[in-house]
C-alpha cells in the first residue's frame, strides 16, 4: 500500500562490480543510498561513465547488484525470482532509452502494444488506449508507420508512449534527450514532464547534462559511482 | 503478439527465411523421391521375381521308354513318360496353405511333337507354361476358339509355320492363332511345341487312351504358385505338402520343376531401399544442421532487441516461444514445399519419361508425405530449442549493451 511518508524506491549501501577476465574489475556504482518518493521527477546527472546506467538498470531490474539492497515499494529486489522481477517490469516500471530502442519489424502501434504483453485488457480497449495516448503525443497518424520512417523526436514519442501505456509506476529514462537536437530534446522532456505531472508517475531521468535537473523537482549528483555534491561532480 | 513477432523477424530475414525453407525442402523432396523410387523400383522387381522363382510344376516321373505297346506316343514331360491322373487333384493342391494358385497341365507327345494343354489366362499358367505377353505374333485371344493352337517360335522356325496356317497334327487339323516364346521367360513347363486348351489335349489323349491306360479328365503336370512371401523354408514347405497330395492321389512319388531364385533376390531389395532410407536421414541431419546454425545467427543478430522485449516485460518463456515459433514455421514450411515438390517430381518424371522401365510407376505414399511433413516440423523445432533457450536465457542488460 503507498505511503507517502514511505519511499517508492529506496537503495541501501548498493554497490555493483563488473568482474572482467584476465582485466581489472569495474566498479560501477559504490555506496549508493537513496529514496525516491511517489510522484517525483529525479535527475540523475552525471557524465559519461559516472554509473548512472547502472544505477537505472539495477532500479529497473535489468540486473542484480553486487551487493546493497533496492527495494521498490518495499520489496527488496535481490530477494524476488526472475519470474517476479518480469512481472514487475512488466506492470510496474516502464523504460526510456537514449537510442529509443523501438523494434525495427514493428509499426508505431505494435511498438507501443509489445509493452502490454499478457495485459488483461480487452483488444478494443487495448487498442483505444494506445491510439488515445498516440494522439496525446501527436503520433495518431503514425500509428501504422515503421521506426524508421519517423524523426528522431518521434520515434522518441513512440518511446515515451510504450512506457507509459501501462500505467507504470516509475519511468526510467536514460539519457532521453541525448540524440537529438536541443530544440526537439527540449520539447520532447517537456512534453514527458507534462505526461508525468498528468498521470501523476515518479519520474527518474539520468542525464549528463544540467538541463534536465532545472526542471526536476530534485537532483542527485554522481561520479565514479558514488553520489557527490553538484560542485564535486564538475557541474 | 508473438506469432506476428515471429511471422516479422521471419519476413525480415527473407534470404536468410528463403535459404532455411528451401534447405528443409529440399531434404524433405530429396527423402520422398529417393524412398519412392526405391519402393517402387522394388514392386517392380518384386513382380519380375514373382514370375520367375514363385512358382513349380508337379508330375511323376516313370520311364524314359514309352510305356505304350507300340511307338512313341503317350502323356510325356521333361523327357519321360509319366503315369496321368485326375485333375480333381488340382483342387486339392489350390486348397493347400501358402499356395496362391493351381492349374491343370496334361503334356501329351507323339512321335517327335509335344503338344501342352491348359487352362489359359489363369495365374499358375501363365507363370508357369505360357501367357499373352510371350506372343511374338498372332492374336492370343483366339485360342479360345475350336482347333487353335500356339506354336512355339522355335517350333515354327524350323517347320516353317505361321499364323492363320493350318497344321495337320495328332490325327486333326488345327489353325495356328499365335507363336510363342515361353522358354525366354524360364517356364518350367513352356517347353512344348504346340499349346492348346486342354480338353483339346485330353480328347487327343483319350483317342490314343488304349495303348496306355488314359482315363477321361486325366492330366500328367501340376502347375502351382505359390504365395510371393515367405522365405525359402517356407517355400520348402508347401512344396512338401504338394508333393505329399500328388502322391497320395497319384499313388507314386512326385517330382518337382521350377524357380526359387527370387526367395535370394528378395533379400536384395531390402537393402536399396535401407539405403535410400540412411541418405535421405544423413541429408536431413545436415539440413537441421543448416537449419540450426541459420536460426542462432539470426538469434545472435537480434541480441539488444530481445534486450528490450526483456526490458518490456517479456519473460523468458515468452522469447523462447517466439523464436522456437519462427523455427517451427520455417521448418513447416520447408515441409510442405518439399511435399509438395517431391510429390510434383515422382509424378513427373514418369510422364517426361526419365525412367527406362516402362512398368515403374512412382506412387508416392501417404506415410512420406506424413513422414516429410513430420520431420520438418521435428527438424524446425530441433533447430530453434537451442537458440530459443540461449536468447531466453540473455541477462536484458547484457543484451541492451550489444550493438
Amino acid at each position: 500500500m503507498k505511503n507517502k511518508n514511505n519511499p517508492l524506491i529506496e537503495t541501501k549501501d548498493l554497490q555493483k562490480v563488473y568482474f572482467r577476465k584476465n582485466a581489472a574489475s569495474i566498479k560501477a556504482l559504490d555506496g549508493i543510498n537513496l529514496k525516491v518518493f511517489d510522484g517525483e521527477f529525479l535527475a540523475i546527472i552525471g557524465r559519461s561513465g559516472s554509473g548512472k546506467t547502472t544505477l537505472l538498470n539495477l532500479i529497473g531490474t535489468l540486473e542484480r547488484p553486487t551487493s546493497g539492497e533496492v527495494k521498490l515499494e518495499g520489496k527488496i529486489l535481490s530477494n524476488l525470482s526472475n519470474q517476479e522481477l518480469v512481472i514487475l517490469r512488466r506492470e510496474k516500471i516502464g523504460f526510456i532509452f537514449q537510442t529509443f530502442n523501438l523494434l525495427p519489424t514493428l509499426t508505431v502501434f505494435e511498438n507501443v502494444e509489445s509493452a502490454l504483453i499478457h495485459s488483461r485488457m480487452s483488444k478494443d480497449r487495448m487498442q483505444s488506449k494506445i491510439l488515445t495516448l498516440l494522439d496525446t503525443l501527436a503520433l495518431s497518424e503514425m500509428s501504422n508507420r515503421f521506426p524508421l520512417e519517423l524523426s528522431v523526436g518521434q520515434q522518441q514519442k513512440v518511446a515515451i508512449a510504450r512506457a507509459l501505456i501501462k500505467d507504470p509506476a516509475l519511468i526510467l529514462a536514460d539519457e532521453p534527450t541525448g540524440e537529438m537536437d536541443p530544440i526537439t530534446g527540449r520539447e520532447t522532456l517537456e512534453k514527458l514532464i507534462e505526461l508525468k505531472r498528468k498521470l501523476k508517475i515518479t519520474l527518474i531521468v539520468a542525464s549528463h547534462g544540467s538541463s534536465v535537473h532545472s526542471e526536476a523537482s530534485r537532483a542527485l549528483f554522481i561520479k565514479n559511482g558514488k553520489i557527490v555534491s553538484k560542485s564535486d561532480a564538475g557541474y | 503478439m508473438i506469432a506476428r513477432n515471429a511471422l516479422r523477424e521471419i519476413n525480415r530475414r527473407k534470404l536468410r527465411s528463403i535459404a532455411s525453407i528451401f534447405g528443409y525442402a529440399l531434404g524433405v523432396a530429396f527423402l520422398i523421391i529417393i524412398v519412392t523410387f526405391a519402393q517402387s523400383y522394388n514392386l517392380v522387381a518384386e513382380g519380375a521375381l514373382n514370375r520367375i522363382g514363385t512358382h513349380f510344376v508337379v508330375y511323376i516321373p516313370a520311364s524314359k521308354t514309352c510305356p505304350c505297346q507300340f511307338g512313341e506316343v503317350g502323356p510325356y514331360f521333361k523327357d519321360t513318360y509319366t503315369p496321368t491322373f485326375n485333375l480333381s487333384i488340382v483342387e486339392e493342391v489350390k486348397a493347400l496353405q501358402g499356395v496362391t494358385d493351381a492349374s491343370p497341365c496334361l503334356m501329351f507327345r507323339l512321335d517327335d511333337i509335344t503338344i501342352c494343354g491348359v487352362n489359359f489366362g489363369t495365374l499358375a499358367t501363365e507363370t508357369n507354361v505360357v501367357s499373352s505377353s510371350m506372343l511374338v505374333k498372332g492374336n492370343f485371344s483366339k485360342i479360345y476358339d475350336s482347333d487353335t493352337i500356339l506354336v512355339d517360335s522355335v517350333f515354327a522356325k524350323v517347320t516353317g509355320l505361321d499364323v492363320d496356317d493350318t497344321v495337320y497334327a495328332f490325327n486333326r487339323n488345327f489353325t495356328v492363332v499365335g507363336i510363342v516364346n515361353p522358354s525366354l521367360y524360364s517356364r518350367p513347363a513352356g517347353i512344348a511345341d504346340i499349346y492348346a486348351r486342354l480338353p483339346i489335349v485330353q480328347e487327343i489323349a483319350e483317342f490314343y487312351g488304349d495303348l496306355y491306360n488314359f482315363r477321361v479328365e486325366d492330366i500328367n503336370v501340376v502347375l502351382v504358385e505359390i504365395s510371393s512371401e515367405g522365405d525359402s523354408s517356407q517355400i520348402n514347405d508347401v512344396e512338401q505338402a504338394v508333393l505329399r497330395a500328388v502322391e497320395f492321389y497319384g499313388g507314386q512319388a512326385g517330382s518337382i520343376v521350377g524357380y526359387q531364385c527370387s526367395v535370394a533376390a528378395r533379400k536384395i531389395i531390402p537393402i536399396t531401399q535401407e539405403g535410400a532410407w540412411i541418405i535421405s536421414t544423413a541429408l536431413l541431419f545436415f539440413v537441421i544442421l543448416f537449419a540450426l546454425k541459420s536460426q542462432f545467427a539470426a538469434v545472435s543478430e537480434r541480441t539488444k532487441e530481445i534486450g528490450i522485449l526483456k526490458a518490456l516485460g517479456w519473460s523468458d518463456s515468452d522469447v523462447t516461444k517466439q523464436v522456437l515459433l519462427e523455427s517451427l514455421i520455417l521448418g513447416t514450411s520447408g515441409g510442405i514445399v518439399g511435399v509438395t515438390s517431391g510429390y510434383l517430381i515422382a509424378f513427373l518424371i514418369p510422364q517426361l519419361g526419365l525412367v527406362s522401365n516402362q512398368n515403374l510407376v512412382l506412387a508416392v505414399s501417404p506415410f512420406l508425405v506424413l513422414l516429410g511433413i513430420l520431420f520438418s516440423i521435428f527438424g524446425g523445432t530441433l533447430a530453434g530449442m537451442v537458440p530459443a533457450l540461449r536468447a531466453a536465457r540473455l541477462l536484458p542488460a547484457e543484451a541492451l549493451k550489444r550493438f
